[in-house]
């Protein structure tokens, strides 16, 4: 059975070409970038071209990327790097409501110690609201954290515009911007939007798992978030993951060679499924921003009177493979489902929730077959739902 | 030093003319679980069992899988020679007691001594006294405490000698036999294991069947009933699980029969089925782990209802518990903590919102009658089961049934 993998927002494949590469480097670079002698030095060279590559897409100076273990390593040394950064300024932070764990965790670790951390307002469909984060900006405002697309409903925030909003009112509040989803996958300026702090991960883009990112602007030092050694610059300690850098770097060429392409092959396959659903599904809709504006990669749907949970499990059997928000009903699903929540949907409406997320290994014509695994198991599934 | 375990079962020792049966039978069970610990020698004396590593494996090695082997009510690891003379005594319980307690510490102490060689030339309150003398000498800071020793420091004569003083407590129980097989029916909850465990102690192989709803149930609970066998299996030896595809009954039923008596309806099927492989698999009992009054489906109407579709009969051990007592046992068997992973078991996606809770059997079979003749589905579901085999802790990967 062939399989079709529409749970590209959790985790990609890893791709043949960054396979090998990682496979040519463990096999031959195998040496400690610290180590004095040749072999050393090699790995280092390995790294500092990594490094350049994912520096040259984001068009900054290779000194701002640091290597992680992935997103929330990142998030966690911006967000509390940032803090104590700022520590002299206050105490206000400001968010998005429906932000990833890895941010809103950290945040409520911080409102523990004594941070005030407050939500920018958001319209119907996530996007943050520029009128709220004006009017809630404060001059002792540390830090704004906030996602650039939204893991489970693809919304894009407008961070360009926050970046000039944030610098204009207050020059020294933060802006950190969680680019997990986004990243190698669209254009991102940090420089130009006026992002102090960047996150990604290696394994949202083809790229292996347990390596990241994060960019830090110049200028500003963050503390250690790990410390020992003193690898990258004294930012995070530890051996680099050298394989895993080099895979990264090989999977971001692999995406920018050709983003607007894949862009536009994963847009294809989420409006093909779209439509090929509502004409199928008339009563389903979509939640979060409607597709022509959300991320290419992301479609996030209800069908109401559906578990997506059961739902999910039949897909299984078709070798289709999805996402659904909350695990089940004695689970909190305002907690796997922040994003959902945040849009004001019920506890049913999560429940009923199926997201697709795509990436530029599918094929717009696979979308036909999901329309039709769907066809065929929704009857079923529509008599047995809970009464 | 200590160069042997000496097991003590209690129970089956005060067997009649059929305690041999038990007690090899214990002496199987022992060797099976210590067969891929290393190489033992097992033999068996008076109401124990010894244990001496025949190859390159220490003694200690043996005890934490004899801990948890019906059966066993304690282990002491002991020191065991065949000079009985005194000063062979005497060497052997200081070197024992040196290893065991090293020399500079401070304890009270009391020597027993067991003497079932009676033609040994000093009886067993001389022997006491005399190595006791010895062990004054010998560790400054020791004193003697006949009334609440420390340390019981237990000499025993009798085809050899063993000198042991400290007993790691086992399960208890009887040892399984393959000869008492009885099915227990395993949700993945925290009471099923427990109600398994409990007819297990007293000498039951168990064979175990769960009913899995795939797609209303995910993968993951059945992986969570496959860890709570083998969590099982740690004590019991020996299990084999059956998992039973229950979708299409189920569905059927959710088409055909009353919302609020589905859960009932399906606990009948579940006993039936159940019923059917105890008798393909040569057992002679159901085990399940309801509790009077947990549940809707658990009140006595409910048991009622559900008990009336078999044959066998049907052990209830947690039947009078409360839900706190099964939570310490189950935490003391260590399935708690896997019985509360997350994942729905099949019960709870049909589950009507109010449920009968005080059904008559009648009504029920009234409600029954509407689906027909379910013989062919109920052979379907038990021929396309998956079975697993576990013993001791180790599964091996499912084979379907036919």
């Amino acid at each position: 059975m062939a399989e079709i993998y529409l749970d590209n927002g959790a985790t990609t494949a890893l791709s043949e070409g960054v396979m090998a590469r990682m496979t040519e480097v463990m096999r031959g670079t195998y040496g400690n970038p610290s180590s004095l002698h040749r072999k050393g030095q090699e790995a280092e060279k390995v790294m500092e071209d990594s490094r350049r590559v994912i520096a040259d897409y984001l068009r900054v100076d290779p000194r701002t990327i640091y290597f992680t273990s992935g997103g929330t390593e990142s998030a966690n040394t911006a967000i509390l790097g940032a803090a104590y950064r700022n520590r002299r300024l206050g105490k206000h932070i400001l968010t998005v409501r429906g932000e990833h764990p890895a941010t809103s965790e950290t945040l409520r670790y911080l409102a523990d110690q004594g941070y005030e951390v407050e939500y920018i307002d958001s319209d119907a469909e996530g996007r943050a609201i520029f009128s709220s984060l004006q009017a809630k900006l404060r001059s002792d405002t540390v830090l704004v954290a906030c996602l650039h697309v939204n893991n489970e409903t693809g919304v894009i925030q407008p961070i360009a515009e926050m970046g000039r909003i944030i610098k204009l009112l207050n020059p020294k509040t933060f802006f950190y911007v969680d680019a997990v989803q986004s990243f190698a996958k669209m254009q991102i300026l940090p420089d130009e939007w006026k992002i102090d702090l960047l996150s990604a991960s290696a394994h949202k883009f083809h790229g292996p798992k347990g390596v990241g990112c994060l960019y830090v602007r110049r200028g500003l030092q963050l503390p250690p978030y790990i410390r020992g050694g003193g690898q990258e610059n004294k930012l995070r300690s530890g051996t680099e993951n050298v394989p895993g850098i080099a895979g990264m770097a090989e999977a971001v060429r692999e995406a920018v060679e050709d983003m607007a392409g894949h862009d536009a092959q994963m847009r294809a396959c989420k409006m093909r499924l779209y439509k090929g659903i509502c004409e199928a599904f008339p009563e389903a809709v979509v939640n979060g921003p409607s597709p022509e504006t959300g991320a290419s990669h992301v479609l996030n749907m209800r069908f109401p009177g559906i578990r997506s949970e059961v739902l999910l499990h039949a897909l299984e059997d078709y070798g289709i493979f999805v996402s659904s928000g909350s695990a089940c009903a004695s689970n909190k699903p305002e907690e796997k489902s922040p994003a959902l929540s945040a849009l004001g949907l019920s506890r049913d409406e999560m429940d009923q929730s199926l997201r697709f997320s795509f990436s530029r290994c599918n094929q717009p014509e696979e979308m036909d077959e999901v329309v039709r695994a769907l066809q065929q198991l929704m009857p079923r599934l529509r008599r047995f739902t809970r009464r | 030093m200590r160069n042997g375990l000496l097991i003590k079962y209690g129970e089956i020792a005060i067997k009649g003319n059929n305690r041999w049966s038990f007690e090899h039978l214990l002496m199987d069970n022992i060797k099976e679980r210590l067969r891929p610990v290393g190489p033992f020698t097992v033999t068996k004396e008076q109401g124990r069992v010894l244990i001496e590593p025949s190859g390159d494996v220490s003694a200690e090695a043996a005890i934490e899988p004899l801990t948890r082997l019906f059966g066993v009510v304690g282990v002491c690891p002991a020191v065991i020679f065949t000079d009985d003379s005194m000063d062979s005594i005497y060497a052997n319980t200081l070197d024992f007691l040196k290893e065991s307690y090293g020399t500079d510490s401070r304890h009270t102490f009391k020597i027993e001594v067991r003497r079932s060689n009676k033609r040994y030339p000093l009886n067993s309150i001389e022997i006491a006294s005399m190595v006791g003398e010895q062990v004054l000498n010998a560790f400054s800071d020791w004193t003697v405490d006949v009334h609440q020793p420390e340390i019981k420091v237990f000499v025993e004569l009798r085809n050899r000698v063993y000198v042991y003083a400290q007993t790691i407590p086992g399960p208890g129980g009887m040892p399984v036999s393959p000869d008492n097989r009885a099915v227990v029916l395993l949700s993945g909850g925290i009471d099923s294991p427990v109600a398994g465990w409990m007819i297990a102690k007293r000498g039951v192989e168990l064979v175990g069947v769960y009913f899995h709803a795939h797609p209303y149930t995910s993968d993951r609970a059945k992986e969570k009933v496959v860890e709570l066998a083998r969590r099982m299996s740690f004590y019991g030896g020996r299990m084999k699980l059956y998992v039973v595809p229950f979708t299409d009954i189920e569905e059927k039923l959710d088409l055909t029969c009353p919302r609020d008596e589905i859960t009932i309806l399906m606990r009948r099927f579940m006993m039936r089925i159940a019923e059917k492989i105890a008798e393909a698999e040569n057992c002679i009992a159901l085990i399940t782990g309801e509790n009077l009054g947990q549940v809707a489906s658990q009140t006595l109407q409910s048991l009622v209802c559900t008990n009336a579709v078999c044959k066998l009969p049907v052990f209830r051990p947690l039947i009078g518990f409360d839900k706190q007592e099964i939570i310490d046992l189950a935490k003391k068997i260590d399935t708690y903590e896997t019985s509360i992973l997350p994942y729905q078991d099949c019960c709870t996606i049909f589950v009507a919102k109010h449920p009968v809770t005080k059904p008559k059997l009648s009504g029920i079979e009234r409600s029954e009658a509407l689906l027909g003749d379910m013989e062919a589905d109920m052979k379907d579901a038990i021929d396309r089961s998956e079975i697993y085999y576990l013993n001791a802790g180790h599964v091996v990967q499912p084979e379907t049934a036919r």
